[in-house]
């Protein structure tokens, strides 16, 4: 009884957390003179109020879900996996790569599983770097994670103004479209299998973290590394395992992104995507389910930016603001009891 | 100096403390009078702590007063502080990171602290010329050993007012047996001088003769009192403190099973052991451990201890050396080849080294204790909770149930849970520390009987232990830390606790 | 001559890093990380720009900057301290909502250039050969750098206000012992942190690029909190990292300008890559200085 009132009260307090935060936005869009809650109205019925707009949203949510679930995998290896960003992109580039120079001449269902390694061996070689850092020499990977998406930012760059670049597309920055049977397949207009894909590396993560013995493992590393150490268990081993299958997952988001969204690479491609996986993860509290609900969240709000772009001619970035501010309710109101895994 | 025994510096009455539903301290009456020392003696958990914290205002009374000079107050540490009520903790309220001039600048009232640097460190040399406790104002107190660091904070505590009485929680628990000595003439020569001194100990033999009075503390209350102008009488203080029980260390002699031959388990030659500040400790040690025997390890704490058992194990590498186990040699084996070969450690510090956030107790017994079994890719927890609930160690010692928290138990409590997981394992070799730490007596003799048990079927086990009477009672022989050697194996029938105090003296000034 | 304007531009670039390291370093004494210094330093720069853009004063503008920085500081510190907030998660946040406040409300100013803050030659010192003008031949924000290093270490290492607020950095109960307010201090450190990291952007937006770009900072405060550990948690070696870095980002538009055949994509990884060696480097000490206070955050944030 204690419990489910104790339940109902902390989500009521997060309700309210983020009701203030809304209303703070709506403010602050009030000084930049429009109506706010006719631009809240707009966003819903734009997202919410048709089957466009919830394929936009689900589009936009599969490849946070699979950056949180990576992040959640390293969080609880004891590990602040902030790299997803530059982990995706490098994903997207691999898988960009095959798709441009290997796999044109083969049936699609190859390619794509092709697609598919790249995107996951970039992914990994890139956390695992990262990984190797920290293990080796002992490296804040919060620190090297966020760095290297700046360097990732620039290789992706570097291909895309250079050897990956279009020939046909004049001055601008991008890789030729992939072939059509190398796209995922759609289940709607413009939705691709991936979102399936993203709930089902969820659903295993979870289960793999709640019963198995590697999870388990996973979860004494992540709670105290030297208990692990005294328990005869290889923290460095498992820790680079962790960082490498976290890698592989937002690489694959990143070949995803390439054969399931946008078809061609640019420097944008995936940008901001990597932060908005790990916000979604913590604000989960690195639970894979719930990072299901909270990447949709994520993924809404951007789509809306979208909305406040168009019926006011206010600038997108607005929306970056608006999630800040939501993310700083829920940080607000904290994760309140403590939950027992 | 003459007590004045009408006009106490603090009075309490009927003073009062509860936490949640547990009753830490009640009426207690206490008085403390100038130029007196009062020893507050009573076994671990007995409240002796939590009475000084409430004199000092960490913690608030439930119900029940204090009266400084005849006045009621209701004390906050700032407000001791300014009444001249200072305390040396337990876990000293200095920071590493920082010199011991800093440390004492930091704790300065504000009139004292706009003085010249070099007035301060003049007060400072005073102090310890005075009292004989030398200190050095600019070193870093992190690489002070235990006693140095005292000393910082007693003359801390000495700096920061117009002190007239002082508290010391357990501080001969880091000295040396001389020093500890050297410690209490300290505590003589400031009675003499006119502070009031409370001292908290559970070690009675080491204060009975300083001490004008002593009072005894038992579950949260007082039980005895008696002055030193009547004489005192030890076995009455003994058993009050013990609640009755005054057989304190059982003889194991004739229930330990005789072993016809020799089988050596483990060997460690040449040993050097480093701390995590690349220190050698012990250099060019020798250690070997056979079958069905329990070595007592005796030394000064953190004289490396610790690291020896670490290394040992596995948790550091040593570099210099061999170690064999089995006849294997294993001196750059992992951890993970020591657990399957039977090793088992009990940490000295188990929240550290063994306690995982968040998960239950049975989860940490997964952790190298009974052999566990796997139900496809997981762990089959079924069967670990049954060989739990079944198990004679877990429920000798003492486990509380299993689907709790560990990490939300007592520090005993965590003790137990290692040890009876550890035996549980039935391993080759056991290395514990302080096994028997912050636990009662009868749970005491539990553990002391699990050694021997597991000695009988043939374990090796290496003992680490503050308490010599029981380092003597339960082992079958005994290795001392001497400075930075290990001694040969000494015969506990045959040394005394004197003798071995002696070697672990000994070798201190010979170092230095 | 190549030297003088490798050593120049390593100042310029460096300096708003260098006052990043400042902050930060401040912050992470009184044990606590804020990755919201990257927010921090955007903000101060548009605040700086806007400011000096309208009011045509420099001065104004670096005090608008510093403002800016504080309040965002003072949000982290609230979330952190008063609520008790996961401080890497909150910092990434703060960070966002930095540049997405600043994308947002400095579109309109997009690269257009102001005055803002000119070289002031130091008579007799400029004339040395070589670094003479490298040194001294620069804006006053770069002279208040070198300043502020003495300072700095000062107020921490010698006044009892810095004693405190490391202690607070080491162990908070002994701080709270004492009866000083361990949190207040840790708001000072945190908010003081902020203002000077603001004071970096405001270098990098009217000092040494004379405009506005959105995200001008380009990781530039997140490289801050990397190099404060090569530094050692002290402002004296702080210039180490920070002219390394900025002499990383100089060889890189000295290159081009000479018309060196180079990506600049991969130039530009040069800063970061070095950033990662520091990294490295840092952690082959023996001795690490970080606070007590600050490890344990670090070591408990994967899961908090």
């Amino acid at each position: 009884m204690k419990d489910k009132t104790e339940s109902i009260k902390q989500a009521l307090l997060t309700v309210l957390a983020l009701a203030v935060m809304v209303v703070i936005f709506g403010v602050f869009l009030m000084t930049q003179g429009v109506n706010p809650i006719q631009i809240y109205g707009d966003m819903i019925v734009s997202t919410l109020g048709n089957s466009y707009g919830i394929g936009q949203v689900v589009v936009k949510s599969s490849p946070f879900i699979m950056v949180a679930v990576a992040t959640a995998i390293s969080a609880k290896a004891g590990l602040v996996n902030v790299g997803g960003e530059g982990q995706l992109a490098i994903g997207a580039l691999l898988a960009t790569f095959v798709a441009v120079f290997v796999a044109k001449s083969m049936p699609g269902p190859v390619g794509i599983l092709l697609m598919l390694v790249a995107g996951a061996l970039g992914g990994a070689v890139w956390s695992g770097l990262a990984g190797l850092m920290k293990v080796k020499a002992g490296m804040n990977e919060t620190l090297t994670t966020v760095i290297m998406n700046y360097i990732a930012y620039d290789i992706v760059s570097f291909f895309v103004y250079g050897i990956l670049k279009d020939p046909e597309s004049f001055s601008w920055p991008m890789s030729p479209e992939i072939a059509d049977k190398l796209r995922l397949p759609e289940i709607y207009v413009g939705v691709s299998i991936g979102i399936f894909g993203a709930v089902a590396v969820a659903i295993v993560t979870w289960l793999v973290l709640k019963k198995s013995a590697c999870g388990f493992r996973l979860r004494v590393i992540g709670g105290n590394a030297e208990a692990a150490k005294h328990a005869g268990f290889s923290v460095a081993k498992i820790q680079m395992a962790a960082m490498l299958i976290s890698g592989a997952i937002s690489g694959i988001a990143g070949m995803v992104e390439i054969a399931g969204v946008e078809g061609r690479l640019r420097t944008t491609t995936g940008v901001n995507y990597g932060y908005y996986g790990f916000l979604a993860a913590w604000m989960a509290w690195n639970n894979p389910l719930a990072a299901i609900i909270t990447s949709v969240v994520i993924g809404f709000l951007c789509v809306a930016g979208n909305v406040l772009e168009q019926s006011s001619g206010l600038p997108s970035s607005g929306t970056k603001i608006l999630m800040a501010l939501v993310l700083l309710g829920i940080l607000w109101k904290g994760k309140g009891r403590k939950k027992c895994s | 100096m003459k007590i004045n025994k009408f006009n106490p510096i603090i009075k309490t009455n009927q003073l009062k403390i509860r936490f949640g539903d547990f009753v830490a301290n009640q009426n207690i009456n206490l008085s403390v009078y100038a130029g007196q020392i009062q020893s507050i003696v009573g076994e671990n958990g007995a409240g002796k702590s939590t009475l000084m914290k409430m004199l000092y205002g960490t913690y608030k009374p439930t119900s029940g007063e204090i009266l400084v000079d005849r006045e009621r107050v209701h004390m906050t540490p700032q407000i001791a502080m300014r009444l001249g009520i200072g305390m040396v903790f337990q876990d000293f309220r200095i920071i590493p990171a920082f010199t011991a001039f800093e440390n004492i600048m930091m704790a300065l009232p504000k009139e004292k602290r706009k003085r010249p640097k070099e007035e301060i460190k003049k007060e400072i040399c005073e102090i310890s010329q005075k009292y004989k406790i030398p200190v050095d104002p600019d070193m870093l107190v992190g690489q002070m050993d235990l006693g140095q660091r005292q000393r910082v904070e007693i003359i801390k505590v000495l700096m920061m007012g117009k002190m007239r009485v002082l508290i010391f929680d357990e501080p001969t628990s880091v000295l040396t047996q001389q020093e500890a000595q050297e410690f209490i003439k300290m505590l003589q020569s400031m009675r003499d001088d006119g502070y009031a001194i409370l001292l908290i100990t559970h070690k009675l033999h080491e204060v009975m003769a300083c001490s004008d009075v002593i009072t005894v503390l038992r579950h949260g209350e007082i039980v005895e009192k008696e002055e030193k102008e009547n004489g005192y009488d030890q076995e009455r203080l003994i058993s009050k403190m013990m609640g009755g029980e005054v057989t304190i260390h059982t003889d194991y002699e004739d229930q330990k099973k005789v072993f016809e031959k020799e089988e050596v388990l483990l060997e460690g030659k040449d040993m050097s052991i480093y701390n995590a500040q690349h220190r050698e400790l012990i250099r060019h040690g020798n250690l070997t451990m056979k079958a069905g025997e329990i070595i007592g390890l005796a030394g000064i704490s953190g004289r490396g201890q610790r690291e020896l058992l670490e290394t040992l194990f596995g948790v550091n590498v040593l570099k210099m050396g061999q170690l064999t186990i089995d006849g294997k040699d294993m001196t750059k084996s992992s951890i993970r080849d020591r657990i399957e070969a039977g090793m088992a450690l009990v940490s000295e510090d188990p929240k550290r080294d063994n306690v995982v956030a968040g998960m239950k107790i049975y989860e940490h017994f997964a952790l190298n204790g009974p052999e566990i079994s796997y139900k496809k890719v997981g762990i089959n927890w079924k069967d670990l909770t049954d060989k739990m609930d079944t198990s004679k160690a877990v429920k000798e010692l003492g486990v509380p149930e299993k689907t709790r928290e560990l990490a939300t138990l007592s520090g005993g409590n965590i003790q137990r849970c290692m040890l009876a997981r550890a035996v549980m394992k039935q391993p080759k070799i056991l290395l514990a520390s302080y096994p028997s730490r912050g636990l009662d007596v009868g749970t005491v003799e539990m553990v002391h009987q699990t050694l021997v048990e597991l000695r009988n079927q043939g374990c090796s086990i290496l003992l680490v232990s503050e308490d010599l009477e029981e380092l003597l009672s339960v082992s079958d022989s005994i290795v001392v830390i001497s400075g930075d050697t290990l001694t040969e194996k000494l015969d506990p029938k045959t040394t005394s606790a004197l003798e071995i105090g002696d070697l672990m003296i000994g070798g201190k000034e010979h170092e230095r | 001559m190549f030297i003088t304007s490798l050593l120049s531009g390593a100042i310029q670039c460096g300096t708003s890093v260098l006052y990043g390291i400042y902050g930060e370093t401040v912050t992470e004494r009184v044990g606590v990380i804020n990755l919201g210094t990257e927010g921090c330093m955007v903000v101060g720069a548009l605040a700086a720009y806007v400011c000096t853009y309208h009011t045509k004063s420099p001065l104004l503008g670096i005090l608008m900057a510093a403002i800016g920085g504080g309040v965002l500081a003072l949000l982290h510190a609230i979330l952190v301290i008063g609520r008790k907030a996961n401080q890497l998660a909150t910092g990434l946040t703060i960070m966002f909502l930095g540049l997405g406040l600043t994308s947002f409300l400095g579109q309109q100013y997009v690269s257009v250039s102001i005055d803002g803050l000119s070289m002031i030659p130091i008579p007799v010192l400029s004339g040395i050969p070589v670094i003479g003008t490298a040194l001294f031949n620069q804006d006053i924000l770069v002279y208040v750098s070198y300043i502020l290093c003495p300072l700095l270490c000062y107020l921490l290492f010698k006044t009892r206000l810095g004693l405190l607020l490391r202690a607070t950095g080491e162990d908070e109960e002994v701080v709270f012992a004492y009866g000083a307010n361990p949190k207040l201090l840790r708001y000072i450190g945190v908010v003081l942190g902020g203002m000077i990291s603001a004071i970096g952007g405001a270098q990098l937006a009217i000092a040494y690029t004379h405009t506005w770009i959105e995200n001008m900072t380009n990781g530039r405060g997140i490289i801050a909190v990397a190099l404060v550990v090569l530094a050692g948690y002290h402002p004296k070696k702080a210039m180490i990292g920070a002219y390394i870095f900025g002499g990383a980002q100089a060889l890189q538009l000295l290159l081009q300008a000479q018309g060196v055949h180079i990506s600049t994509f991969i130039l530009q990884m040069f800063p970061y890559l070095f950033t990662i060696c520091a990294l490295f480097f840092a952690s082959r000490k023996k001795v690490q200085a970080m606070p007590a206070e600050l490890k344990k955050i670090i070591e408990s944030s994967a899961n908090s």
